[in-house]
């Protein structure tokens, strides 16, 4: 009998170790991210999903728009809202509800983008086809440099998270500002990849099988990263690289203005979109509802608009009706009160599918090779001609509300000195790439004081960075906030 | 004295001429003469014996002149030589050394009541048998201090909420486990879609009638034996079982009506008529009015779904059994329907518990009990939030109740043609269509079973193997034919629901007394558990066949889900006692649960109590009149895991969707340290008995700290996301009970008092970063804020209406000028200040009675029902309060004017919010007990006849249909801070029965 405890003892030992998968279970109705990413199916499930951000209006869209809203290009018409602050910057406060917006949504972006680029790295490279994984992991970098690069623009410092948290912990997820440098470092590391890595498009054998669109848009390729690094020289006033880069981008012969309607760009339902000029779009129309739709319709004049174009941005045009199409595509007058409604993505019916968003086209290519070329010396006939080739698109005989019977080339006389062709540059860049979310960071680097005073801000350019949202600065003691807030 | 004399000189004569014969007797209690149940009667020499009847009877079949050994714990055995062979009484000393012996069933095992050291309730059958109950959990209402039930609506079958000392969970369940003969039960809530917030009670596919007792552990050191699973306390029902000696059949029946005469005072036609008309006048002047004449029909549609119902119980039961086995067959046959039309629940059920001695070491066991439940449900009971506004279903919406309520009364049930009278004015559904036509039903299959071996391998050691399962099977079919007058076209949906549950728990005990006086008894364990749950739902709409009752065509929802968790554990206590005088008892569970985190996958949950019986103490024995006096305390922790299985993962969702196709987009982080939410308990209690055991008190005091709380926790935005559930918030819960029982006659007329009463307070300690949490209906009622018990968080409104505009203002009460969210305040909470009971249980001679109260005191209660049927819009239907609207400029009334944008709603207010206090007469009963002759003829050893009243008189100021309403109950935020409101529940019945059982 007294053998019999021992005996006991090692059979309950047994059970129990037996008994261990009771207590470690999967679901098979829930999947985590740690048990998601095993194939190359879950990659391209992966990458779609961050992808999927760029479709959303509480993120991208208020990334892209409210930059246009601080400019001298779009006014908010409310004048006690949060989105009037952005233009009202003596006002703009930390608790502001847009700028946290924007900054949780790319945050949450980037979160989706490290798990994803973290897990790929693991997966075994025989499970993808050719260099399938290596394209995934460069399409995931180019999508985090985008946003890393951007929140330099608008917030200054930011905290650089490059993995998916690996804590629930709010103490152990505090994480310092890094400086923009260092940011700026990591940015231009994961676009040498992705220029690298890459496709040049996606007409080929390997191309992922849910790609059903013509010409495979909607998926950043080499000219999307060149296009990223070349914005970036540009900001850093290095001309050659600028102008080199664009060069690089029209070399790949993937993209051409020629034979693009002006308006074919933006309007799905001209049978446009997806055009030869486009770089990187995103795809809206191939998931309805995908890009939010109050979210752009209350931006773009649907009859009640709460923002809309500037009476500057209206009068940088040529004078006199339907003689430029951009004009036409754009904007549009109303009288009591005279405004100016935004319509450049207007919906103009109501069944039709959602417009895509252009994020990049190759007529901010040429027009950035223009002002680099001329940076580098004047007078360059290259750079000239790139302005005549921009201006000559203008026309359009066959516009829906009357033929726009276009607008003249120009010659070096009209722009006798550098500077007078720098001016015109910028200014022919503003009629083309209005309300597309560029405005303001041209005017952070050809005239600060200019962009301080359009922003409300006087003449205090501190105010020219957001501030750190507060919400955030409660949660995390660590996250300083910017100078003058 | 002198007849007992001549009478057994009588006796004796007789004796010669009879020979073996059925010997009938009864015991009791020397001292009270009340009867005592249980006791053993064993015929010397013969392994002929039998337990006594609830009333003390018993029969044998012996000679005149044998010797019956009787015996019962705690009571002095008696050896009594047979001198009559009817009307024989013997009479048991209470031995005083072991008074109070009476055993309690704790976790894995019994104590005696006396050396019980933590705080248990316990209920026996005897105190329930005359309550007309559909479920177990309803026998728990106003009979145990510190539980409070709240039968969430009328309907039959419907969920029943308990909360054993107080609310312990924001987020999580707050409903206590239920082990049932040792298994600990699944009691998930389902059922309410179609259904509103009303949910199937798991608790009801069991019968009431096969409970021997239910014990109730409410303190740390008690419950921490169930661990992970106990915080919100345990229910351990114990169901009956056979005892040596011949066998007895039972057979009860009880059968009755039921009814609701409650009604709201609603407009007549005629007054409806002009309602109608100034509503038309107001909101469209040219249009001509709706009635030109007095309507000729007056429906008054509270009687149309109102309806008398019947109840139905019959049960038998076969026990009995040998020295070697027992056992205890069981059947039932149950049908309540509802006093709404169209609703019912039917149970049948069978139960066979086995037990078996192999031989002197080894004995085996079994109980096992099947159970087949129907219930026709109906679409009421939603309340305004989202979930059953997505199902049509809503207090504001068609549901049968309010429909009633608000149907335009100047219409008939049906058309000249048979059809549906459809209100063209308002376009409501025509209330008994939707109550007639909707076809809800639920069918249920439950098996609940265990199978056990004892094994008294060496001297003082013995081991315990258990095999348990609970399977439930629930199939809810739901069909709507298309119908004009109500919901439109058809609608038909399937919902399955499936769960199983099995436990393997292995006990080894060893138990031993030293030198007489150290005695120990202790036990070490482990138990696996595993439960799986299926479940599935399809709907369909815009069915135009009224023949196919089946989900076909298009599908407008169609979901399923698989889920599972697992349980290890491993318990160990320890019992020591000084003779019988001091008390310590340490017990532990160690839990590993899926439910939680890796670096909380295992817990440990130890507690430790300590008792001291004074009144035994030797300088105690002169104190007169002192029976028993003891010290209770106790410490420990309990946890709460009745959480969403997985809760920790970080999970992915599939519907980012980018290119046409779904992306993969990460839901939230994985949180390693996800766990239980831990309630420390520390109990003090008294136990009391004086004046020959006649007054018996009991009192606890206790405190209970949930920490933990699995609440929305904010992480910084880098991290990608908001935040996540995690552990963070705390609360407490802080009360006294009061246990009276007093015999308070003990001649001819026998009368005895039980009262119980329990004070709980309720604070919300801590919650992320301070923050109030509103929930409730306008998205604010109700609050948990810092330092306050959840409560009513409202606007308040003025007396009088606008004299000018005639429209319902809210009162500025900061006086800012403005009225905004400053403007609400706390003003009540939906909990008691105290709950409790008082019985009174008379016989004389063969009659007895029972007269139950039981009430809630200070609960405040959200009148929805009320909300929508006076926040009249003009054109439905509203209460006579509606006669004294605002109507012209200068007019001075509360009620404003009649038509839309009146503004009575659109603020949750204290308008709608009433004292929920009753004091209810639960149960009235009065009893006949046949007489010897009779049961004679019968060959029945005791028969008894018995007229019940249930839920006879509610005192109350409430002025819905019931105080007893919606206490919602599940595992999230809204269903456990908004609590108190009425929905246009289904109230409770009024159930007369008359009952008759028979025992052979």
């Amino acid at each position: 009998m007294k053998n019999i405890l021992p005996i006991l003892c090692i059979t309950m030992a047994l059970v129990l170790a037996s008994c261990k998968k009771v207590i470690e279970r999967e679901s098979v109705e829930i999947i985590s991210t740690t048990n998601f990413y095993k194939t190359a199916v879950d990659a391209e499930t992966g990458l779609i999903g961050c992808y999927n951000k760029f479709l959303s209006w509480d993120f991208y869209g208020k990334l892209l728009f409210y930059s246009d809203i601080s400019s001298d290009d779009i006014q908010a018409y409310n004048d006690n809202g949060d989105l009037f602050r952005l233009e009202n910057r003596t006002q703009l406060i930390p608790n502001n509800g847009e700028i946290t917006s924007i900054w949780n949504g790319g945050y949450n972006a980037i979160a989706n983008i490290n798990l994803m680029l973290e897990k790929v790295a693991l997966i075994d490279n025989n499970k993808f086809l050719a260099d399938r994984k290596k394209q995934i992991l460069a399409e995931g970098r180019m999508l985090r440099a985008y946003i890393y690069y951007y929140f330099t623009k608008l917030y200054g410092d930011v905290p650089l998270v490059l993995s998916f948290p690996t804590s629930a912990s709010a103490t152990a997820n505090q994480v310092p500002r890094n400086t923009i440098a260092e940011v700026t470092t990591q940015v231009k590391a994961d676009l040498l990849i992705a220029e690298q890595d890459l496709p040049v498009n996606y007409n080929i054998p390997n191309r992922p099988p849910d790609v059903n669109l013509q010409n495979s848009k909607g998926r950043v390729t080499k000219a999307t990263a060149k296009a990223l690094q070349m914005r970036m020289l540009l900001a850093e006033n290095n001309w050659n690289g600028a102008a080199a880069k664009a060069q690089e981008i029209i070399a790949l012969n993937e993209h051409t203005i020629t034979n693009v309607g002006f308006v074919s760009v933006f309007r799905s339902n001209d049978g446009g979109q997806n055009t030869k000029e486009s770089i990187w779009e995103a795809q809206s129309v191939e998931q309805p509802g995908g890009f939010d739709n109050t979210g752009v319709l209350k931006f773009f004049y649907t009859g009640s608009p709460i923002y809309g174009a500037t009476q500057s941005v209206y009068n940088s045009y040529d004078p006199g009706g339907n003689v430029d199409v951009r004009k036409e595509q754009s904007m549009f007058q109303v009288n009591n009160p005279t405004r100016v409604y935004a319509q450049k993505y207007k919906n103009y019916y109501s069944n039709e599918p959602n417009d895509n968003y252009v994020i990049f086209r190759l007529a901010e290519v040429l027009l950035s090779r223009a002002e680099a070329l001329n940076e580098v010396g004047y007078p360059n006939t290259e750079a000239l001609t790139i302005i005549n080739s921009i201006r000559a698109r203008a026309a359009d005989p066959n516009f829906r509300f009357g033929a726009c019977t276009g607008i003249p080339p120009i010659t070096f006389a009209t722009v006798p000195t550098q500077a007078s062709f720098r001016a015109f540059i910028q200014a022919e860049k503003r009629r083309e790439m209005t309300q597309e979310g560029l405005r303001w960071f041209d005017l952070l680097r050809w005239d600060r004081v200019l962009a301080t005073s359009v922003c409300g801000a006087g003449t205090n350019q501190q105010k020219l960075l957001f501030p750190i949202p507060q919400n955030d600065r409660d949660r995390n003691p660590n996250l300083t906030q910017n100078p003058g807030y | 004295m002198k007849k007992i004399i001549l009478f057994c000189t009588l006796c004796a004569i007789v004796q010669l001429s009879f020979a073996q014969q059925a010997i009938r007797g009864k015991v009791v209690n020397a001292a009270t003469n009340q009867p005592i149940q249980g006791a053993s009667i064993l015929l010397k020499g013969s392994t002929l014996g039998q337990a006594t009847e609830a009333d003390g009877s018993f029969s044998i079949t012996a000679n005149i002149g044998d010797v019956l050994l009787v015996s019962n714990v705690g009571y002095i055995s008696n050896t009594h030589t047979i001198t009559t062979s009817n009307a024989m009484v013997i009479k048991l000393t209470q031995d005083r050394k072991k008074q109070q012996s009476e055993v309690v069933v704790v976790g894995y095992g019994t104590q005696k009541k006396r050396e019980i050291t933590g705080a248990v309730s316990t209920i026996s059958s005897k105190d329930i048998k005359d309550l007309q109950i559909t479920s177990i959990d309803q026998a728990l209402q106003g009979k145990a201090a510190g539980v409070q039930a709240t039968n969430n609506t009328g309907a039959p079958g419907s969920f029943v909420s308990i909360r054993i000392r107080g609310n312990n969970s924001l987020s999580s369940n707050n409903e206590p486990l239920y082990v049932v003969d040792g298994v600990p039960i699944n009691n998930t809530l389902t059922g309410s879609f179609q259904a509103g917030n009303d949910q199937i009670n798991g608790m009801a596919g069991l019968n009431p009638n096969d409970i021997e007792s239910i014990d109730i552990l409410k303190d740390a050191s008690t419950a921490s034996i169930y661990g992970a699973r106990a915080a919100n306390g345990v229910v351990l029902i114990t169901t009956k079982r056979g005892r040596p000696g011949r066998s007895l059949i039972s057979v009860s029946l009880s059968s009755g009506i039921q009814s609701q005469t409650q009604r709201y005072d609603l407009l007549n036609g005629n007054q409806y008529a002009i309602l109608a008309n100034e509503t038309r006048a107001r909101t469209n002047p040219n249009a001509p009015p709706y009635y030109t004449s007095n309507p000729t029909v007056n429906t008054n549609w509270q009687d149309e779904i109102f309806q008398t119902s019947s109840f139905t119980n019959a049960n038998i039961s076969l026990t009995g059994g040998t020295d070697k086995l027992q056992y205890a067959l069981t059947g039932g046959a149950f049908e309540q329907v509802g006093t709404i039309i169209n609703s019912k629940f039917q149970r049948y059920s069978i139960r066979n518990n086995i037990d078996l001695k192999v031989n002197d070491k080894f004995k085996v066991g079994t109980n096992l009990f099947f159970s087949r439940t129907i219930n026709n449900r109906l679409r009421n009971d939603g309340g305004p939030n989202f979930q059953d506004n997505f199902n049509g279903n809503n207090v504001f919406g068609p549901n049968i109740l309010s429909s009633a309520l608000v149907y335009n009364p100047t219409l008939p049930v049906f058309n000249a043609d048979g059809t549906y009278s459809f209100d063209s004015i308002t376009g409501n559904s025509n209330p008994v269509a939707l109550a007639k036509e909707a076809n809800l039903v639920s069918r249920n299959a439950r098996v609940i079973g265990n199978f056990y071996a004892d094994w008294d391998f060496a001297k003082n050691f013995k081991i315990r193997s258990t095999l348990g399962i609970d399977y439930r099977n629930e199939n809810e079919d739901f069909f709507f034919p298309p119908n004009p007058a109500a919901l439109g076209s058809g609608r038909a949906s399937s919902r399955s629901f499936n769960e199983l549950l099995y436990i393997f728990e292995n006990t080894i005990n060893y138990k031993k007394t030293w030198k007489e006086k150290h005695n120990f008894e202790s036990f070490a364990g482990f138990t696996v558990q595993e439960s799986q749950r299926r479940s599935g739902l399809a709907t369909s709409s815009g069915l135009s066949n009224a023949q196919i009752q089946t989900v076909y065509g298009t599908l407008t929802s169609g979901s399923s889900s698989i889920t599972s968790n697992g349980i290890l554990s491993y318990i160990a206590r320890g019992i020591y006692n000084y003779d019988q005088k001091y008390f310590a008892t340490i017990a532990a569970r160690v839990d590993a649960s899926s439910r939680f985190g890796a670096n909380n996958k295992y817990a440990t949950f130890p507690s430790i109590s300590a008792g001291w019986l004074v009144s035994d103490e030797k300088w105690m024995q002169n104190v007169k009149g002192l029976d028993l006096l003891k010290f209770r305390a106790s410490y420990g922790l309990t946890g709460n895991q009745e959480i969403n299985d997985f809760g920790y993962i970080g999970s992915i969702d599939l519907s980012a969707p980018y290119l046409g196709v779904s992306g993969a987009n990460a839901q939230n982080i994985i949180d390693n340290n996800y766990a239980w939410e831990k309630t420390k308990q520390a109990n003090f209690g008294i136990d009391l008995s004086i004046l020959k055991s006649r007054v018996n008190l009991t009192i606890d005091l206790y405190k209970k700290t949930t920490t933990d709380l699995l609440l929305f926790i904010p992480l910084p935005a880098t991290t990608g996301f908001g935040g996540r559930l995690g552990n963070i918030g705390s609360l407490e819960n802080k009360g006294v009970e009061f246990l009276l029982n007093t015999v308070n006659t003990t001649g001819k007329v026998k009368w005895t008092t039980s009262f119980n009463i329990s004070f709980n307070k309720n604070k919300v300690l801590t919650i992320v970063n301070g923050q109030d949490i509103f929930q409730g209906t306008f998205g604010y009622s109700n609050i948990a804020r810092e330092g306050e018990q959840l409560s009513f968080f409202l606007y308040q409104v003025n007396d009088k209406v606008n004299a000018t505009t005639g429209k319902m203002e809210i009162t500025d009460i900061n006086k800012d000028g403005t009225i905004n969210d400053k403007d609400r305040s706390i003003v009540g909470s939906p909990l008691p200040k105290h709950v409790g009971g008082i019985t009174n249980t008379v016989s004389y001679k063969n009659f007895d009675a029972n007269i139950f109260f039981q009430w809630s005191y200070g609960n405040k209660i959200y009148n929805q029902t009320r909300e929508f049927v006076e926040g009249y819009n003009g054109l439905y239907n509203s209460t006579t309060k509606a006669l004294d609207r605002w109507k012209k400029a200068g007019d001075v009334s509360s009620v404003p004017f009649a038509g839309p944008n009146n503004d009575a709603t659109g603020y949750a207010s204290n308008r709608f919010l009433e004292d929920g206090s009753y004091l209810r007469l639960k149960n009235l009963s009065v009893g006949y007990n046949f007489s010897n002759a009779l049961l004679k003829k019968m060959k029945a050893t005791n028969a008894r006849i018995a007229l019940n009243a249930q839920n006879l008189l509610t005192f109350t100021n409430y002025t819905g249909y019931d105080p007893e309403v919606n206490h919602f109950t599940g595992t999230n935020q809204f269903n456990n801070i908004a609590l108190g409101f009425d929905n246009a529940s289904y109230p409770q019945a009024k159930t007369i029965t008359l009952s008759l059982s028979v025992n052979f």
